[in-house]
């Protein structure tokens, strides 16, 4: 690296769309999780590519595992600048995903303290060792990511911004 | 030095974490984490280990623990169960002061960590003790 270069104020942005979901047989959300990390870490501060690491790997890993349209897309997209960090991840869903989502999501934004929620969460789904159900608590709670979610034409966006 | 166990997750022959128990000659467990858990389900490689942890932390004189994670990179949502259980095992079976070794400026390391080894639990906390480095 330039030693008279502020690398911080590198503007970063990535695109992926993977189609169909039913073709991904591999750990894709870690190779894409890790990539971006090794990335980023040439500009930005290792806690911020790790929060890039953490952030893909939940929400990617959510639909591939969950998404019941295989014959669809995933899209994840990266912008990362001096202001901040905005990831996307979209996908084609029933409504009755986007209202598991949506109910999640408002447990989140209801909880005061999301750190008591995430513990709660964590010890509530070791007694069976349920899997899933962590990823977006653990983004807010962890990583202090910002969420959102928008449902347009059968399209989950999920959004995660930091700061 | 002796090694008590060993546990290890391998993605496509490559081995991507590891978790060793080793008895130090001044009865000090130390016990480290390295690596990635990004599986979907860390139990099937490390379902031996912790087996083997329940049988032979009993058997030793041990006064003391550290749990290192200084080398642990990453923690998927799937492998907090597994952590749990690990460090349960010391908390149950071994008993004296635990130091946590853990990296200062991490995000899983500092607000989920904590949650993983129970600290909620007041004769946890007391036993407990965090050493911040600073990333290797």
């Amino acid at each position: 690296m330039k030693p008279d270069i502020n690398h911080s104020q590198t503007s970063v942005g990535a695109s992926f769309t993977i189609s169909p979901i039913n073709h991904i047989t591999s750990d894709v959300a870690g190779l894409l999780a890790n990539f971006l990390d090794a990335l980023l870490v040439r500009f930005y501060p290792r806690r911020i590519c790790q929060k890039v690491n953490v952030v893909v790997t939940e929400l990617v890993t959510n639909v591939i595992q969950h998404a019941s349209e295989r014959d669809g897309e995933v899209r994840l997209d990266l912008r990362i600048d001096p202001s901040g960090l905005v990831i996307k991840v979209a996908n084609k869903v029933t409504l009755d995903e986007y209202r598991t989502v949506k109910a999640v999501f408002d447990e989140i934004f209801a909880a005061e303290d999301p750190r008591e929620l995430f513990a709660r969460t964590v010890r509530g789904r070791r007694i069976d060792k349920q899997r899933g159900g962590l990823g977006l608590i653990r983004l807010t709670a962890e990583n202090k990511f910002h969420l959102s979610t928008q449902h347009v034409d059968g399209v989950l966006v999920i959004q995660a911004t930091f700061p | 030095m002796k090694t008590l166990s060993y546990g290890e997750i391998t993605d496509g022959g490559l081995s991507v974490f590891q978790s060793v128990a080793r008895l130090e000659d001044d009865g000090r467990l130390v016990l480290t984490f390295e690596g990635a858990i990004r599986i979907d389900n860390p139990y099937r490689y490390l379902s031996g280990y912790l087996d083997e942890l329940a049988r032979v932390l009993p058997q030793y004189p041990i006064n003391a623990t550290t749990m290192d994670f200084v080398k642990m990179r990453f923690c998927n949502s799937n492998g907090f169960y597994v952590i749990m259980d690990i460090v349960d095992a010391v908390y149950n079976l071994v008993p004296g002061p635990v130091v946590v070794r853990r990296i200062s400026d991490d995000d899983w390391q500092h607000e989920t960590l904590p949650i993983l080894l129970n600290l909620s639990e007041e004769h946890i906390a007391a036993r407990t003790t965090f050493d911040d480095v600073r990333e290797p």
